[in-house]
């Protein structure tokens, strides 16, 4: 749990980081004729071609959300690599056909697999790792407050062993005249 | 000291899921993850030879083919260089078609490197890395190679020697 919680952790804070300026914006994408590129997907773009404000926004928002390849923990986004340029294109292209969030980031993971998202789907066995955290600590939470009901609960704890203020030490008594019996 | 077993379960309930994930993790090449088009009908494409000539990739269907993304500032790509020279040798005369494809990399750089170092195939063109993207390239070099049917049977990370290539070969041939 804890391994999830530092890869929720790590997602968040590449998520959050922005490294210098985004790359430069893909330019508008001519359809790719017939021959070069048959079809991107398998399957038709899910919505219409977007306008050029939508497009850009949809770009960087798929483009936040997908790992760079040769980068340690930055999105496609936030890296300048070459790489992750030609990435950051693409998408701007299956963006600008039509292509859905859920088509782009299945065309990548297609290719390069789960480890190209940098937060993991909130899906199946997955929502373990981004409820995990928050469940155990509300579970740590419910613990401690129960335990400190337990606590006020119950009888006021015994006073440590020991004299009352102003009276003899019977430890200190016992140990000297143990010492003494020892000089004899 | 008396044993607290509660304490030691819940301990042991954080602290194996961990240690199994870190082993799985660090037993894993973080490369390695990315071979997901292994067995899956290779992207189509069409990219032109450094000398002009257009190359489909479903035009190339009936043979095996050996695709090499590669380029000159790469140094594990010079490692593999005569490899692919070797195997072009023995297996270009079978019927394999070999194709370098030059990523992120110029053909001006790549020209005088062919001439001193030996050009037995043509290296094809993917300026945009597009064709690179729809393999699935993280980096180079990366070598795949095409079932006759047009099927990826197998997708090479870092540089490939000559017996690599053969053991892959000769069951297609």
């Amino acid at each position: 749990m804890s391994a999830a919680f530092a890869v929720l952790l790590g997602a968040r804070l590449a998520a959050a980081t922005e490294v210098g300026a985004p790359p430069p914006e893909a330019a508008p994408a001519a359809p790719p004729a017939a021959a070069e590129a048959p079809a991107p997907l398998p399957e038709p773009p899910a919505l219409a071609p977007p306008d050029e404000a939508t497009a850009r926004a949809l770009t960087e928002e798929v483009s936040r959300g997908l790992r760079c390849p040769v980068c340690q923990g930055l999105s496609v986004a936030d890296s300048n690599a070459d790489s992750a340029r030609a990435m950051h294109t693409r998408i701007g292209e299956l963006v600008r056909l039509g292509y859905s969030r859920e088509q782009i980031e299945a065309y990548f993971v297609d290719r390069y697999g789960e480890w190209v998202r940098l937060a993991p789907p909130r899906e199946g066995l997955h929502w373990l790792i981004w409820l995990g955290p928050a469940a155990l600590f509300v579970v740590g939470a419910v613990g401690l407050a129960a335990r400190g009901r337990g606590a006020a609960g119950a009888p006021a704890p015994v006073a440590p062993p020991g004299p009352p203020a102003g009276t003899p030490d019977a430890y200190r008594a016992r140990f000297l005249s143990e010492l003494d019996d020892e000089g004899r | 000291m008396k044993l607290n077993w509660k304490v030691l379960l819940a301990g042991l309930l954080l602290v194996v899921p961990l240690i199994g994930v870190l082993a799985s993790g660090f037993g894993r090449d973080p490369r390695g993850v990315s071979n997901q088009l292994e067995g899956k009908l290779a992207p189509d494409f069409t990219l032109t030879t450094m000398e002009g000539s257009p190359v489909t990739r479903s035009n190339l269907t009936g043979a095996p083919v050996v695709l090499n993304f590669w380029s000159t500032w790469c140094q594990p790509c010079r490692v593999e260089h005569p490899h692919l020279q070797q195997a072009a040798q023995v297996y270009g005369a079978r019927g394999v078609r070999f194709f370098g494809v030059l990523y992120n990399d110029t053909p001006e750089a790549a020209r005088p490197f062919l001439a001193r170092n030996g050009s037995l195939f043509p290296t094809l063109l993917d300026p945009s890395q597009r064709v690179a993207i729809d393999f699935g390239v993280a980096g180079v070099p990366e070598t795949f190679i095409l079932h006759p049917d047009g099927r990826i049977v197998r997708k090479f990370i870092g540089p490939v020697s000559f017996a690599d290539l053969s053991a892959v070969l000769e069951p297609l041939l």
